[in-house]
């Protein structure tokens, strides 16, 4: 399993800069994160026919799975499919996109970039002064391990 | 190869949807925030549908969709690529999220926003039992199943759109889709086969 599990910022781990994250080798990703192959079913589960499942994908036309022993499987299905279709005809309640459009903030949205990703400008006057910093790090440093060897 | 011609139709939509859809990601970021409302019509009928499948109550989908938007225009300027996979991937963390937060026994929507078509009044009632039971059923399912299962069966993606939204394979998506219907055959079939 492959889920994102950088959900914190509910960006889905897009953070802007890397769409998807890089997948580690089966082997090294915890046995958590792997599939679990199809004999460990879930408890109390039943094995379908692989083509009762290849027909639910569409892949095998009704009527070579409508005889023997899956008629009663397509029959589950095709009942269970009734409701299904009712959810996928579902709509958006028509007063969520006007509570949304009054929810989102009044200002443009800005790049939220964070700080150690931002772009970083040298100027001369900063060099100068960043190198006379380190000088006089250098030298307080060295006054005190002359002072402590002493 | 074979290569139908609906199929590059479809392919061609997708490319031009996208287009449209970095066009008004520029109009909002340049200051028209009215144009963000067009997103939101263009995809919340699919990501409604999936918040609600994935937490069963339709408040709960509402507050993931609405904070869901929200956090996506908020971070519009970080979009790279396809905003459809963006902010599915936005709202499938929020249902996540919910469902490791929620301690509950059980939560069904019991409103239905949509006219019956069902003919009789016993029809209508075997629906509504197959309803919520079909409801308790999917929320035993782990979430990784469930979301699987809603994405194929309510949403009726193919699985290539499945893996490429949520970053995994389709032999992995696959397994999630016949593990989770073997259990939900497991559960309801005694009573509705």
């Amino acid at each position: 399993m492959v889920d994102d599990l950088r959900s914190d910022d509910g960006l889905g781990g897009f953070d802007g800069h890397r769409e998807r994250q890089t997948r580690r080798p089966e082997r090294e990703r915890p046995l958590t994160d792997r599939e679990v192959p199809l004999g460990h079913q879930e408890q109390g589960a039943r094995v379908l026919s692989p083509a009762v499942h290849a027909w639910l994908d569409g892949e095998l036309p009704e009527a070579s799975v409508r005889k023997g022993d899956t008629a009663k499987d397509v029959e589950f299905w095709k009942n269970l499919n009734g409701e299904v279709d009712r959810r996928r005809r579902m709509r958006t309640p028509v007063y969520l996109e006007a509570r949304i459009m009054d929810a989102l903030p009044q200002t443009a949205p800005q790049l939220i970039t964070p700080w150690w990703r931002r772009e970083f400008v040298v100027t001369p006057a900063m060099a100068v002064a960043g190198a006379a910093t380190l000088v006089v790090v250098a030298a307080a440093v060295t006054a005190v391990v002359f002072a402590v060897m002493r | 190869m074979k290569t139908t011609e609906p199929a590059l139709r479809a392919d061609q939509n997708v490319v031009d949807q996208d287009n449209t859809d970095q066009l008004i990601i520029q109009r909002v970021l340049g200051g028209n925030r009215d144009a963000f409302k067009t997103l939101i019509s263009r995809y919340s009928d699919p990501l409604y549908r999936h918040a609600l499948c994935m937490t069963g109550s339709p408040d709960v989908a509402e507050d993931i969709l609405q904070l869901s938007f929200i956090k996506a225009y908020q971070h519009l300027a970080e979009v790279r690529g396809r905003f459809d996979a963006w902010v599915f991937r936005i709202v499938a963390n929020g249902c996540k999220d919910w469902l490791k937060n929620i301690r509950r026994s059980h939560l069904s929507y019991d409103e239905d926003d949509q006219p019956s078509s069902y003919a009789t009044p016993d029809e209508e009632l075997d629906r509504t039992e197959l309803r919520s039971d079909l409801d308790r059923a999917l929320t035993t399912l782990p979430a990784s199943l469930r979301e699987a299962f809603v994405l194929k069966h309510v949403e009726g993606r193919s699985y290539e759109e499945m893996a490429d939204l949520l970053g995994t394979t389709v032999g992995a998506l696959k397994m999630r889709v016949h593990r989770a219907r073997e259990a939900l055959q497991a559960l309801l079939e005694e009573k509705y086969a």
